[in-house]
C-alpha cells in the first residue's frame, strides 16, 4: 500500500513556461501597435531566463508597487474616460498590460518570485497572518499576466485570422505546462483539435448572431435609451403627480469672455409648434446641412443676422450625432471641429462629432430672431382647450388690443395671478391638466406656464411657438464661466408679433432661486468633479492655451514623486531616525554615561593599562595591591549596578558615585 | 430588510464561490476568469476581436466538463484520526482509500469535508469577528468577510484536497490530508469525495460518499509563565488517597507526545532523536498543594473571542501549572457548577484539556453560584488563579471577598481593549503584580509585555 503525502492546492498557478510571456506581448504589441514598447517589455521580462541575479524586495514593497499600478490605473482610466466617454473602455482594454506590467516586473526580479495576496488586495494587508489559513503563499502573477496580454491583444485591429492563429498558439502552449502529469498526450491534443474546430464554429455563430440582434436588440435600445433632444417631439412633466426632481449635474458652461449677464442667457435646443396631451411635436421639419466657409471650423448659420455678440459654449454630447443649445437669433458658429452641422427652419441646430465635451463659438444677435414664418400650425389649439381659452381671451379684452398690447396683458395676467411650484398633488382628469392649471390650482412649474402662454397667445390669434433649452444665470467662481445644470432646463415661448419673433417667458423669475434650494448638499464636490473632468477632456482642444495644458501634465509628477519617496524613501528615512533613536536608548540604559569612566584614564594612567576585553574586576583586582582602601572596590560595585541592575541606582547612591569618583580623581592627581 | 436581503445573497454568492473553487482547479478559475472578461468586451464584435478568445475558451471549458460527466469509480474509505487537534495548529491524518472496481485512474483529487451549517440571519447579525476591525469599512459595513469567517468556524477547520495521481484497480492507497482546526471543540466530518479531473486539468467531477467521524480539538495553548502563588499546602480530605506518595521528589511517570505550550526541559532528547518527533517527561508532582482554577463562564453579552481566550488561557494555564507541584481545581458554572480535579495521580492534564475543549457559556445571572462555590472551598485550596471576562463590580466583589479571606490570587482579565482607560482608571487589588489585563486575540503579546515589564 502506496502513502501519498501530496496537496496539489499548496502551490497556486506556476509560473508561465520560459518565453511564453514574452510571445504574448508581442502578439499584443503587433496587434494594438505597440511593438517597440513589446519588445522592450518582452525582453525585460524574459532576460531573467538568463540572468540570475535578483533583488530581495520586501512585502511591503509589493504593496507600494501594487499601489503605484492602481494608481495610475486609475489616472488613466479618468483621463481616457473624460476624452473618450465610454467608448475609452477599449483604449484601456488596450493598454492593460502596461499598467501590470510593473508588477510582473517587480516580482520576476525578486527573490520571491511571487507576490502575497495582501499586495493585491487591500482588504488583506491587516489581516492577521498568524491566522490559520493555507491563504499565506505567494500568488504567481505570470498567467494572469499572460491572460491579460491575450485579452488586451483583443482591442487591436489587425488580421481576425492570423490573430486566431496566435491566440490558439498562446492558449495550447499554457494548457499544455498546465496539464495534469498523468494525462494521456494524444487524448489531450485530440480533446484540443475539438475544442479549436468548435470554437471556430462558434465564431461563425456570434457573427450570426450579431446581425440579427442588431436588426431588433439595438433598434429598440436606441429607440428608447436615446437621451439627447429630439428636434421632432418633446414630452412635458405636465400632469405628473409628486415632486419634480431635478438633477444638479452640469449639462452646459457659458464663456461670456468677461461680460456680466444682467439677465438670465436663453440657449435654445428646439421649438415646437404641436401640443396635445402633455406631449409637443412639429408637425413639419427638414433639417438643412450648412456647408463650413472654405477657411473650415466656421458655418455661417443665418447671414440675415450680422450680430456682435459672442460666447464660447461648451456641452456634452452624449452620442455622435445631438442637438447643441445655441442662442436666440444665432448668427454663426465657429471654432469647433465639427464633422457635420445641420440647421432647422425653427431654430434648432444639430451637430456631429465624436461624443463628449464640445466647445465651440456663438455670435447671434439677441434681438433678432429669424425663424421661419409662422403657418397655421402656429395658430392651432387642441380641441379640448378651444372653447375655454377663447372664453378666457374674451375676458382678457385681448381681441380689441393690438398685437403688442395683447402679448403684454397675457404676461400681466400670468404674473398677477399665478405662483411658481414644482409640486402636483392633486390628478386630473387626463387631457385636463392645463385647465387646472390655468383656472383653478394656477400654480406649476415653466412647462406649464410656457405651454398656457403659447396657447393663449393662440387663441388672441396670435402665432407662437413652444421653445426649450437652457435659461443660464448661474456663474461659477471656480471655473471663471457660467454653468447650466439640468435643473436649469427651461421652457419658454415664442410670439410672432408685428412681423418678427419675439421671445416671451412667463414663468415668475422665482423659479431658478426655488430649484436652487432642491440643490445636494455634495454639489460643490460634484461641481468640483465635474470641471477637473471637463478640464480633462479638453486638454487637447485645438484653442486652449498649450502651456496651459502643459502645467496640468506637470501636477502628475509630485503624485508620482511621492509614490516614489513612500515606496523606496520613506521607510528608510523613518528607518534611520527610529534607529539613530534606538541607538541613543541602548546608550543610555548601557550606562555608558557611569562617572567611574572619568576614573580609568588617570588609574590607566598611573597603573598597567587596561588590556583590550579585561574585565574592571579583573583589572582592578591587578592594580588595587597598590592601592589603599577599598575606595575603588565599592566604587565599582555601584557602577556595576549602574550599568548592569535593572533597578539601577537611587539618586542619592548615584550622587555618592560622581562625588566619590571626583574625590579619587583629585587624589589621583 | 436591505441586510436580510443582502445575507441571502451572500449566502447564495458563497455557495456559488464554494460551488467554483471545488469544481474548477486554479488553472480553471483562470480560464473562467479570461472567459467572463472576453465576453464583456467581446459583446460587440465590431468593437474588439475579444468574442475569438471567448469562443475558444468556451469550448475549451465545455469539453473539459463533458469529458469528466462519466465517472464509474466505486471507493471506499477510512479515516485514521489522531485522538486530538489543536485550535490553530496544523495536523496531518491519513485516508485510506480502496478502489472496489478494477479500472485504474488518474488524476483523482481528495475532497474530505466537515459538515457545514449555514447561519441564520440572526447569528450573522449578532456574530462578531475579532478580524473585523482589520477589515475596511466597506467589508465591516457589508459584512460578507465576517459571514465567511462565521461559516467556517462553524464548519470547524479547513481542510486542503489531497492529490492522488494514479490508483491501479482493486487497490489500497492511503492519502495524508491536511487539516487546520480553527476553533476547538469536536470537528464533525460529514463527507468524503473523489473527484476526477479533466485532461486539460481545469474542471473536476465529484463522486460523493457519506462518511461520519469526529475529532476533538483542544483549545488552543500559549506558553505561560509559571505562576507563583504565595500559598502554602493545605489539610486534604483524604489527601493520602489523592497522591501516588507523599513528599516533595518529583516522581517520574510516563514519556508522552509534545504539545504546544511544554518546556524544552521536559523533553526527551532520546527518544526525540529515536521518534523523530519531540517526546517530553511527565512528571508526577508530590507537592500537595492544591490550586483552584477558575473560569468566568458568563460570557452573556461580550464578544465570543473574549471566552475562547479565556478558555485558551485556562487550558494553557492547566498544562503550565499540573508541570508544577500541584494539584488543579478546575471550576466553572455552566448549567450546574463543576469542579474537576487533576494532577498526582488523578486525571492527567489530558482529561482537563477535553473538558475545557467543551466548555459552554453560561448566562451572566448565575455568577452568584460561582462566588458560592469559590468560598466553599477556600479551606482547601491554597490558591486561587481566576479568568474573567471583565473587570465589573460583581466580579470585583468577588475577588474582595476572596482576597480578605486570606487566599493568594492571581487573576487574569481577558478583554477586547486591554490598554484602554477603563482598566487605568478602575480599583487594582492591592499587588498590582497579580493581576493582569490580557489582550483578547493578543494574549502572547500581553504576556511578553508583562514579562519584559517585570524584568
Amino acid at each position: 500500500m502506496n502513502i501519498n503525502t501530496k496537496n496539489p492546492d499548496s502551490v497556486l498557478l506556476p509560473p508561465t513556461p520560459p518565453f511564453l510571456i514574452g510571445c504574448a506581448l508581442l502578439v499584443w504589441g503587433w496587434q494594438c501597435d505597440f511593438i517597440l514598447y513589446a519588445i522592450a517589455m518582452a525582453v525585460l521580462l524574459e532576460s531573467a531566463q538568463f540572468i540570475h541575479w535578483r533583488t530581495p524586495i520586501t512585502d511591503k514593497e509589493f504593496n507600494h508597487i501594487s499601489d503605484l499600478s492602481s494608481v495610475i490605473f486609475m489616472v488613466v482610466v479618468v483621463y481616457v474616460f473624460a476624452t473618450r466617454s465610454y467608448y475609452g473602455i477599449f483604449t484601456i482594454l488596450a493598454l492593460l498590460p502596461f499598467l501590470f506590467f510593473l508588477l510582473l516586473l517587480a516580482q520576476t526580479w525578486s527573490v520571491q518570485g511571487n507576490i502575497k495576496p495582501g499586495a493585491l488586495f487591500i482588504s488583506m494587508r491587516k489581516l492577521n497572518p498568524d491566522g490559520p489559513g493555507f491563504n499565506n503563499q505567494g500568488i504567481d502573477l505570470s498567467f494572469p499576466y499572460l491572460m491579460v496580454c491575450i485579452i488586451s491583444a483583443s482591442a487591436g485591429n489587425q488580421q481576425e485570422n492570423l490573430f486566431f492563429i496566435f491566440v490558439i498558439a498562446l492558449v495550447t502552449w499554457a494548457l499544455w505546462a498546465l496539464r495534469p502529469r498523468r494525462t494521456g498526450k494524444y487524448l489531450w491534443l485530440s480533446l484540443l483539435v475539438i475544442a479549436i474546430a468548435t470554437g471556430y464554429a462558434g465564431q461563425l455563430g456570434l457573427h450570426r448572431l450579431q446581425q440579427l440582434s442588431e436588426a431588433t436588440f439595438l433598434q429598440w435600445f436606441e429607440q428608447f435609451m436615446w437621451r439627447s433632444r429630439d428636434p421632432n417631439r418633446t414630452t412635458t412633466a405636465i400632469g405628473s403627480l409628486g415632486k419634480l426632481k431635478l438633477s444638479d449635474r452640469i449639462m452646459v458652461r457659458v464663456d461670456t469672455h468677461g461680460k456680466k449677464l444682467s439677465n438670465p442667457l436663453y440657449l435654445r435646443e428646439a421649438s415646437y409648434n404641436n401640443y396635445g396631451y402633455g406631449v409637443w411635436t412639429n408637425f413639419q421639419h427638414t433639417l438643412r446641412l450648412i456647408d463650413p466657409l472654405p477657411q473650415g471650423r466656421h458655418w455661417i448659420i443665418n447671414d440675415q443676422i450680422t450680430g456682435d455678440e459672442r460666447i464660447s459654449i461648451s456641452f456634452y454630447m452624449d452620442d455622435q450625432k445631438a442637438i447643441i443649445p445655441v442662442p436666440m437669433g444665432l448668427s454663426s458658429i465657429s471654432k469647433v471641429n465639427a464633422i457635420e452641422i445641420e440647421h432647422s427652419p425653427y431654430g434648432s441646430l444639430s451637430m456631429e462629432l465624436n461624443p463628449g465635451w464640445v466647445k465651440y463659438d456663438a455670435i447671434f444677435d439677441y434681438d433678432h430672431i429669424d425663424d421661419a414664418p409662422p403657418g397655421k400650425e402656429e395658430l392651432e389649439l387642441p380641441p379640448v382647450y378651444q372653447k375655454e381659452l377663447a372664453e378666457l381671451a374674451d375676458q382678457l379684452g385681448l381681441e380689441m388690443q393690438s398685437p403688442a398690447q395683447r402679448v403684454e396683458t397675457v404676461k400681466r395676467f400670468f404674473a398677477d395671478n399665478f405662483v411658481y411650484s414644482l409640486t402636483q398633488t392633486e390628478r386630473y382628469p387626463r387631457g385636463k391638466y392645463l385647465s387646472k392649471f390655468i383656472f383653478e390650482t394656477r400654480k406649476g412649474h415653466c412647462e406649464y406656464f410656457a405651454t398656457a402662454t403659447t396657447l393663449l397667445l393662440r387663441a388672441a390669434q396670435i402665432p407662437t411657438r413652444y421653445v426649450v433649452g437652457y435659461a443660464i444665470d448661474e456663474y461659477s467662481p471656480l471655473e471663471g464661466q457660467y454653468i447650466g445644470r439640468a435643473r436649469h432646463v427651461h421652457s419658454w415661448v415664442l410670439a410672432y408679433v408685428d412681423n418678427h419673433w419675439q421671445m416671451i417667458d412667463t414663468t415668475p423669475s422665482i423659479w431658478a432661486p426655488l430649484e436652487a434650494m432642491e440643490r445636494s448638499f455634495i454639489e460643490p464636490l460634484v461641481d468640483l468633479w465635474s470641471w477637473i473632468s471637463y478640464k480633462l477632456s479638453t486638454w487637447d482642444a485645438d484653442d486652449m492655451d498649450s502651456k496651459t495644458s502643459s502645467i496640468y501634465y506637470w501636477l502628475l509628477v509630485p503624485v508620482l514623486l511621492y509614490y516614489l519617496w513612500r515606496m523606496f524613501i520613506k521607510d528608510r528615512v523613518q528607518n534611520i531616525k527610529r534607529r539613530a533613536e534606538e541607538k541613543k536608548i541602548t546608550m543610555r540604559l548601557a550606562g555608558t554615561d557611569s562617572a567611574f569612566y572619568q576614573l580609568l584614564p588617570a588609574l590607566e594612567a598611573r597603573y598597567v593599562p587596561r588590556k583590550p576585553g579585561e574585565t574592571l574586576t579583573a583589572w582592578l583586582t591587578m592594580i588595587e595591591k597598590n592601592i589603599p582602601g577599598t575606595e575603588l572596590r565599592n566604587l565599582l560595585a555601584l557602577h556595576y549596578r549602574y550599568r548592569f541592575d535593572p533597578v539601577s541606582l537611587s539618586k542619592a547612591e548615584k550622587q555618592t558615585l560622581e562625588h566619590q569618583v571626583k574625590k579619587q580623581l583629585a587624589i589621583l592627581g | 430588510m436591505i441586510r436580510k436581503l443582502l445575507f441571502h445573497n451572500f449566502l447564495i454568492l458563497y455557495r456559488a464561490s464554494q460551488w467554483i473553487r471545488r469544481h474548477f482547479t486554479h488553472a480553471g478559475i483562470l480560464i473562467l476568469g479570461g472567459l467572463v472578461t472576453s465576453a464583456i468586451f467581446g459583446l460587440n464584435i465590431r468593437q474588439t476581436l475579444s468574442y475569438q478568445i471567448f469562443t475558444l475558451l468556451f469550448s475549451i471549458l465545455l469539453l473539459s466538463c463533458i469529458s469528466v460527466l462519466i465517472f464509474r469509480g466505486k471507493f471506499r474509505f477510512k479515516r485514521v484520526l489522531p485522538e486530538y487537534g489543536t485550535a490553530g495548529q496544523k495536523l496531518e491524518y491519513g485516508i485510506l482509500i480502496e478502489n472496489l472496481s478494477p479500472k485504474k485512474f488518474n488524476n483523482l483529487v481528495l475532497l474530505d469535508e466537515l459538515a457545514t451549517d449555514l447561519p441564520s440571519f440572526e447569528h450573522f447579525l449578532n456574530a462578531k469577528d475579532i478580524q473585523d476591525k482589520r477589515r475596511n469599512f466597506f467589508d465591516r459595513i457589508v459584512g460578507y468577510p465576517r459571514l465567511v469567517s462565521l461559516i467556517r468556524k462553524t464548519r470547524g477547520g479547513l481542510i486542503q484536497p489531497g492529490e492522488i495521481e494514479t490508483i491501479a484497480g482493486k487497490d489500497k492507497i492511503q492519502q495524508r490530508i491536511t487539516l487546520i482546526p480553527v476553533r476547538r471543540g469536536y470537528l464533525r466530518f460529514a463527507t468524503t469525495a473523489i473527484g476526477k479531473c479533466d485532461p486539460f486539468g481545469l474542471f473536476r467531477r465529484f463522486k460523493k460518499y457519506n462518511h461520519k467521524d469526529s475529532l476533538l480539538v483542544l483549545p488552543r495553548l500559549y506558553e505561560f509563565p509559571p505562576i507563583n502563588l504565595t500559598g502554602r499546602r493545605k489539610y486534604q480530605h483524604g489527601g493520602v488517597n489523592l497522591a501516588s506518595s507523599i513528599g516533595d521528589s518529583e516522581e517520574f511517570i510516563s514519556l508522552r507526545d509534545y504539545r504546544p505550550g511544554d518546556p524544552m526541559r521536559a523533553i526527551h532528547w532520546r527518544s526525540y532523536a529515536k521518534q523523530g518527533t519531540p517526546v517530553v517527561k511527565e512528571y508526577q508532582d508530590e507537592y500537595f498543594s492544591r490550586l483552584g482554577l477558575v473560569l468566568d463562564t458568563f460570557a452573556g453579552s461580550y464578544p465570543e473571542i473574549v471566552f475562547e481566550e479565556a478558555v485558551s488561557v485556562a487550558a494553557s494555564i492547566a498544562v503550565s501549572s499540573l508541570q508544577q507541584d500541584s494539584l488543579l481545581d478546575l471550576m466553572f458554572i455552566n448549567d450546574q457548577v463543576y469542579r474537576f480535579t487533576a494532577g498526582r495521580g488523578l486525571a492527567g492534564v489530558n482529561n482537563m484539556l477535553e473538558i475545557l475543549a467543551c466548555v459552554e457559556s453560561a448566562p451572566e445571572e448565575n455568577i452568584n453560584e460561582l462566588e458560592t462555590l469559590l468560598l466553599h472551598h477556600t479551606n482547601d485550596t491554597s490558591g486561587f488563579i481566576c479568568i474573567l471576562l471583565t473587570w465589573d463590580e460583581k466580579r470585583q466583589g468577588m475577588i474582595e471577598q476572596l482576597r480578605s479571606a486570606g487566599i493568594p490570587m492571581m487573576v487574569y482579565v481577558i478583554s477586547m481593549n486591554a490598554d484602554s482607560d477603563d482598566f487605568r482608571n478602575m480599583t487594582l487589588p492591592e499587588h498590582s503584580e497579580h493581576f493582569q489585563v490580557l489582550q483578547a486575540g493578543d494574549v502572547e503579546h500581553s504576556l511578553q509585555n508583562k514579562h519584559r515589564r517585570k524584568q
